[in-house]
């Protein structure tokens, strides 16, 4: 058991954080299907699996699947810790020392939330780097196909790189949409991509686009892996409604959402929307805001 | 007084007096392209001084390219007095004058004659108020003080209230103001002002505020206390309305000087107004005044007066001779500025920046190369087999020539792997080179600054150029600099086209022999010079597998500059027997002689090329210099002496489109060299009778006789579009554009009549040209069927609206083939002899003839609206305006098949017709099908702006012109869509040649005079002039189109007169005898009488 300590221990030269999935418990009820999911991020990963158990009162890490209602077979190979304190600050603390980490919490349907999942989760989206929303009982057997929505600019991009990695490491297909629509300006960073205007003839745009895009956002400002299997989508219409049908359509085993932290305007709108729908686990990757233009 | 101000003007690190400039400001270490100073007391002592050495030094900076504006308070003829006798006329268009505190613009005609650019006109109410303010702040100064206040009325926009009306202080010199601060506060303070100057100052302001005077400007130079409606801000919003901003001209290159920057009596300087617009931020702001209550930050105080002020611009003169030939362009309307480093923009300012000469094309990558870098050069029309699934041919990529390593210090210097301070790209477009400047500094922290020169030489296509100039900022210690000829390259299909290469190391040069697998040769030489040879520790060639480099280990000593200069020298086996031999001996031939004199060469082409091909346009600096951009690209991709090649979709300057070759070559990119470079039209032209053969089996192939040209061609001209694509909405789709479009063939007649038209090269005429004519007639003889109406129709046809495929009687392809078969009827008639020797029948032009009657036109006679295929009108009427603006193109919102069933048009399709055909429709007709197609055209195409621009100039629809003329001239430049990322939308680049030129100087072939030209212009808003050169029929024309006025001179020469007209229909025809000119000017019923009037 670990305690939370006001004091910093005096810091070293730090060695490269490792990587770490980390599937938050908590209650009386075992988030299976979080479960499964953290179990197949880091079996991708090859990384270690913690389970952080967080109870108002200091109990054992042994009691742990007994409070949950499980076989200590069912937590095989799950490093179980012990926090005390409120399950989001203390799943947010463990962050914050592993920075590296990819967190797993159930999404817990609940209408007043907005993003229609339980505060649980909500409060740890708020604050964390990589979160993957699982719902309650929606995991994929495997990591084969993950669909990444991209918006044509380069600070979502920039967000990506953890995505590349799983997909690299799961072997799994990265799956690129990008929406286009009426009613809506191509956006005004720097560096960013909108569908072309001119398509002069199909038989080159298109594929002289996607490479493009994939080349600009995947490999020089997300440092994707070059050795994973990518496809690019273009979807048009109401973004989250299409990437809601395109997870459907491909049989994506998981979604990815970049998150700039906005919950208002438009892209805010869309993250709302599709984890409020989605019925597959979702990845949110936190970005930073995008920059000014400011060449050197 | 005097001594307690000069104590207080001592600037941060810089010696009072007129010393020489600090070394401690190296931002003025630049080569400025708009400097704004203000008159008094910065550039001149008084009004009444002599001003001709500042004057001479703005003339010389004016002619090389600098943009030079002056704000002041005072009036345009008391700066013009001194001014004005010193400036060449020719170099006044970039001088601009703000006058009588910021209430009118002046800027300067083509012959030197000042013109009101803008001005600010007071409304009565505002007049009256203006002398209520002042006359009240009179009154109300001399109640309290008892001394009398003299007002001067007759100013601009504003009025003066002098302060201290003394003969003594009439007419005082900037370089008394201290003095005179003492002497007006003494006056005021001393009769009960207490808190003297500032008082009235802050009196006249409430004044203003109590009298409702919106936005009144309270100014002071000391003397004064001033009220108006505009001050030094408002001229600067102007003059950067004018020039910085339309150009995008960065801030780090604009200079601003003033000498009243501070404080002056509690109240801010009338310069720092100057800096109130948002342009001013970033950019280098100089004092030269002596700045009584010190400069304000960021201003470089530098004092000195207007002496120190012709330093600095001394400074700038002789920065030219230092940086040479890597000195960026000062003329923002000749140059694409790219500053940073972006990797996600990094692909698409490779292509934008490309060089190229016709024979080779280069993109812009930098030269040590970055994780995003896509180098690749081409050679114009040398194809290999993609990598991918299509396996169609692709331009193949050759040896990257430009490479270049350097270490500094041991360690590789990069703009991605250490810290890079400044870096910015520059693409000269007059010189046809590309620059580069950066500072950086490896990790270790040594900071070097790299400035680089490329060119492929126009004068030599087998050359190409590249210099490097590295300068130590904070060391002395070892760089080594790698000049490498790599092959190790691919394709963006993945291909790597070579199957072997042949390194070789020799005394005085390094060579790399390729072989493609196709059986390509690919010879290079690369020859290296250091300077100063001094600096040279260690000098060696080597090799590799697929490279060879020269190596040169530099001892390089701090702030002193060692250069690289490079030849290359480059042959193919489409070129030269011998390859190897002839890259070897260009290489020995060009030994001898200075680098300088091989670039001077090169620019001296250049020249020749603008001479021709320059046009100038006053009053829209976004268009002038997209046209700039465009004529570049033609001219980088046009090879007058290579008439096996053609220019692909993108140019020389990027991998989409694979260099594949379409009727934007014909229809869109031809004009400008049939008027600019007729040699290259003809070589451009020469490629598709060369591409018979491949036409005519294409034709065969599909049942019919005659020549069908491919709708996309390589080489060879073997059909090369791909049958099938994947959508990116994962739809299989068969590309129909292959079989369907197949009005290329009429295309590239209607081109082959333009060019004969233009050029009267009676040898293409009876040659090339008439065996292009006739197999394409007979294509459209065989194609064509009858209807149960007894007309001809084409059926199962793609017009320039690919979105609508397989439609019957798609209108431009039925004139077209019209056109096609009335011309070589014509051609024929004309060389009868020729056309037996190709076994033309003599019974062949009455067919054609007759068959051209009869095909439909699709015409309502009633109307004139010209469907665009049968059926179209009954297809789904589609408002386009509710889908803007929108992220995605309107046949992926609106689905492929809504979109075939609609009245969406992806591209200029009637309007193109209305544009090529502009003399078989009535004035009613281009109007109403214009107006009818315009709303109905979504501009799925780069093709489409253009050609819109062009048909609403003409029409005189100005707003609609000028809103295409936007959209096309951004296509490239205002590129936000990554897709310049695989080169320039060439076609685009022509249309918007086009659409200047004929549509907007209304330069045309006389509908009803063989030999005669029309000048009907029609100057949109806001157009102050149009200026170009125009080739007619061997008569070189100076061209110049102003709101009132059309002048016409013809070059020099033994050639007969031309004929002139200033109108379609009547108008006036003069006889233009060469080497005169001629001028018509606009009266209440048109252009008048051509007048002879003197060069």
């Amino acid at each position: 058991m670990r305690e939370a300590s006001p004091i910093e221990p005096p810091r070293e030269q730090p060695a490269p954080a490792r990587r770490r999935v980390v599937v938050s418990l908590h209650g009386r009820r075992a988030p299976l299907a979080a479960l499964h999911v953290g179990r197949l991020v880091a079996d991708a990963l090859g990384a270690p699996l913690h389970g952080l158990f967080a109870c108002q009162h200091a109990i054992a890490p042994t009691d742990v699947p007994k409070l949950l209602r499980l076989t200590p077979e069912a937590l095989e190979g799950i490093v179980l810790d012990v926090e005390i304190g409120e399950p989001a600050e203390r799943l947010l603390a463990f962050l914050q020392e592993t920075p590296a980490a990819f967190a797993v919490v159930e999404a817990q349907p609940d209408e007043t939330s907005p993003f229609g999942i339980g505060r649980h989760a909500t409060d740890v989206l708020g604050r964390a780097g990589a979160v993957i929303v699982v719902p309650e009982h929606n995991a994929p057997e495997r990591l084969r196909r993950i669909l990444l929505p991209l918006d044509g600019t380069p600070s979502t991009a920039a967000a990506i790189g953890p995505v590349g990695e799983l997909a690299r490491d799961a072997g799994a297909e990265l799956d690129i949409v990008m929406i286009g629509a009426a009613h809506a300006v191509a956006e005004p960073e720097p560096g960013s991509m909108a569908p072309p205007q001119y398509v002069d003839q199909p038989q080159h745009e298109w594929a002289a686009f996607s490479d493009e895009f994939l080349h600009r956002f995947l490999q020089a400002v997300g440092h994707c892996p070059p050795d994973v299997q990518t496809r690019f989508f273009l979807g048009t219409g109401d973004p989250a409604s299409e990437i809601l049908r395109f997870g459907a359509d491909l049989q994506s085993d998981i979604l990815v959402l970049v998150w700039h932290g906005h919950l208002e305007g438009h892209h805010g709108e869309i993250f709302r929307s599709v984890l409020k729908s989605a019925s597959r686990p979702v990845l949110v990757l936190r970005a930073e805001a995008p920059p000014h233009d400011a060449p050197l | 007084m005097k001594h307690e101000i000069e104590m207080r003007t001592r600037p941060r690190g810089a010696q009072a007096g007129v010393g020489p400039l600090p070394a401690s400001a190296p931002e003025l270490e630049r080569p400025f392209r708009v400097i704004a100073f203000d008159w008094d007391g910065t550039a001149v002592v008084s009004r009444t001084s002599d001003a001709a050495r500042v004057a001479r030094l703005i003339d010389a900076l004016l002619s090389l390219g600098a943009c030079i504006a002056i704000v002041t308070g005072t009036s345009f003829a008391n700066v013009d007095r001194q001014l004005g006798p010193h400036v060449r006329p020719q170099n006044k268009r970039r001088l601009y004058l703000a006058t009588n505190r910021g209430s009118e613009v002046f800027g300067h005609d083509r012959h030197g004659r000042p013109f009101v650019l803008w001005r600010r006109v007071a409304t009565a109410e505002e007049e009256r108020l203006l002398d209520a303010i002042v006359d009240e702040t009179r009154a109300r100064l001399e109640r309290i003080t008892g001394l009398p206040f003299r007002i001067v009325y007759d100013r601009l926009n504003r009025r003066k209230l002098d302060m201290i009306p003394e003969p003594r202080w009439a007419d005082p010199p900037k370089s008394a103001i201290g003095e005179l601060l003492g002497a007006t506060e003494a006056r005021l303070r001393g009769a009960g002002l207490r808190h003297g100057l500032r008082e009235a100052f802050e009196m006249m302001q409430a004044i203003a505020a109590d009298f409702g005077l919106a936005g009144a400007r309270v100014t002071s130079d000391v003397k004064h206390v001033e009220i108006g409606l505009t001050d030094k801000s408002d001229a600067m919003a102007q003059l950067f309305a004018e020039t910085v901003r339309p150009l995008r001209v960065s801030p780090s290159y604009v200079l601003i000087v003033g000498d009243e920057f501070g404080p002056i009596a509690g109240f801010e300087g009338s310069d720092a107004r100057m800096l109130a617009v948002p342009e001013a931020k970033g950019a280098a702001i100089v004092s030269v005044g002596p700045e009584p209550g010190g400069a304000p930050e960021p201003v470089i105080h530098l004092g000195g007066g207007p002496s120190r002020f012709c330093e600095l611009l001394e400074m700038q003169i002789a920065l030219e001779e230092k940086l040479g030939p890597f000195a960026p362009p000062r003329d923002p309307t000749w140059s694409v500025e790219e500053p940073g480093f972006d990797v996600a923009r990094e692909h698409e300012i490779e292509s934008l920046l490309a060089i190229a000469n016709g024979y080779v094309g280069c993109r812009a990558s930098l030269a040590e190369g970055t994780a995003v870098s896509r180098p690749a050069t081409f050679i114009a029309g040398a194809f290999e087999v993609s990598a991918d699934v299509t396996r169609v041919p692709e331009l193949v990529i050759a040896p990257d020539w430009g490479r270049i390593r350097l270490v500094v210090e041991g360690e590789p210097f990069a703009v991605d792997r250490g810290r890079i301070l400044e870096h910015r790209r520059v693409l000269d477009l007059r010189r046809g080179v590309l620059l580069r400047e950066c500072v950086g500094a490896v990790d270790a922290g040594y900071m070097t600054r790299l400035r680089t020169i490329h060119a492929a030489s126009l004068a030599d296509r087998h050359v190409l150029l590249e210099g490097v100039e590295i300068t130590p900022l904070n060391f002395t210690g070892a760089i080594r600099v790698e000049a490498i000829l790599s092959g190790e390259v691919k394709s963006a299909s993945g291909a790597s086209h070579w199957e072997r290469f042949r390194p070789e190391v020799g005394p005085t040069c390094t060579t790399l022999v390729g072989e493609t697998r196709r059986g390509l040769v690919v010879a290079l030489t690369s020859t290296s010079r250091i300077r100063p040879a001094s600096a040279i520790a260690r000098l060696e060639r080597t090799a590799g597998p697929t490279w060879s480099a020269e190596r040169a280990d530099l001892m390089v000593r701090i702030a002193e500059p060692s250069r690289l200069h490079r030849v290359v020298t480059m042959f193919t086996s489409r070129d030269a027997e011998e390859p190897r031999a002839s890259a070897k001996a260009r290489a020995a031939e060009l030994a001898p002689l200075p680098p300088e004199r091989v670039l001077r060469q090169h620019v001296d082409a250049w020249a020749e090329r603008w001479r021709h091909a320059n046009v100038d346009i006053d009053g829209a600096p976004k268009i002038d210099r997209a046209l700039r951009f465009a004529a570049y690209h033609l001219i980088a991709s046009a090879n007058p002496e290579d008439p096996r090649t053609s220019i692909g979709a993108r140019a020389l300057a990027g991998e989409a489109y694979r260099g594949h070759v379409f009727w934007d070559t014909e229809i869109f990119m031809l004009p400008f060299f049939v008027h600019c470079w007729p040699e290259a039209a003809r070589a451009l032209l020469s490629y598709r009778h060369r591409t018979l053969d491949a036409a005519r089996r294409k034709a065969r192939a599909l049942g019919y006789r005659g020549a069908l040209y491919a709708w996309e061609s390589a080489d060879s001209g073997e059909e090369t579009t791909p049958s099938v694509i994947v959508t990116p909405f994962g739809e299989l789709v068969r590309v129909l554009s292959g079989e369907q479009e197949q009005h290329i063939s009429a295309d590239v007649a209607y081109a082959v009549h333009a060019y004969v038209r233009a050029t009267e090269d009676h040898a293409f005429a009876r040659g090339e040209g008439l065996e292009i004519l006739v197999e394409t007639a007979r294509f459209w003889e065989s194609r064509v069927s009858p209807g149960d109406d007894g007309k001809l129709h084409i059926r199962h046809v793609i017009g320039p609206d690919e979105y609508h495929e397989d439609v019957d009687d798609n209108a431009f392809t039925n004139w077209m083939a019209r056109f096609n078969l009335e011309a070589a009827a014509g051609a024929v008639e004309r060389y009868p002899s020729d056309a037996a020797r190709l076994g033309v029948d003599p019974g062949e032009p009455a067919a054609w003839r007759a068959i051209a009657a009869r095909i439909v036109t699709m015409k309502d006679p009633a109307t004139g609206l010209i469907e665009q295929f049968a059926g179209f009108h009954s297809l789904e009427l589609v408002d386009l305006a509710q889908f803007t603006p929108r992220t995605a193109p309107i046949d992926a919102l609106l689905g492929r098949a809504r979109t075939q069933r609609s009245q969406v048009v992806k591209q200029a399709d009637v309007v193109e017709l209305v544009a090529l055909l502009w003399n078989d429709l009535t004035p009613e007709e281009r109007r109403i099908n214009f107006v009818h197609y315009e709303p109905r055209t979504a501009h799925g195409s780069s093709l489409s702006p253009g050609v819109h621009a062009l048909v609403a100039a003409k029409l005189g629809l100005d707003a609609t012109a000028l809103r295409y003329f936007d959209q096309t001239a951004d296509i490239d430049l205002g590129n936000t869509m990554g897709n310049a990322a695989g080169g320039v939308h060439a076609a685009a680049l022509g249309s918007l040649w086009q659409a200047v030129v004929f549509g907007v100087a209304g330069v045309q072939p006389a509908p009803d005079d063989e030999d005669a030209l029309l000048v009907a212009p029609r100057l949109l808003t806001g157009w102050r002039h149009v200026g170009l050169p125009f080739l007619w029929r061997g008569r070189a024309l100076d061209i110049h189109v102003e709101p009132g006025s059309i002048e016409v001179g013809v070059e020099p020469g033994g050639k007969a007169p031309l004929p002139l007209r200033n109108a379609e229909e009547e108008g006036h025809r003069v006889l233009a005898e060469p080497g005169k000119r001629y001028a018509s000017r606009l009266t209440r019923t048109g252009f008048g009488p051509w007048e002879e009037i003197r060069g």
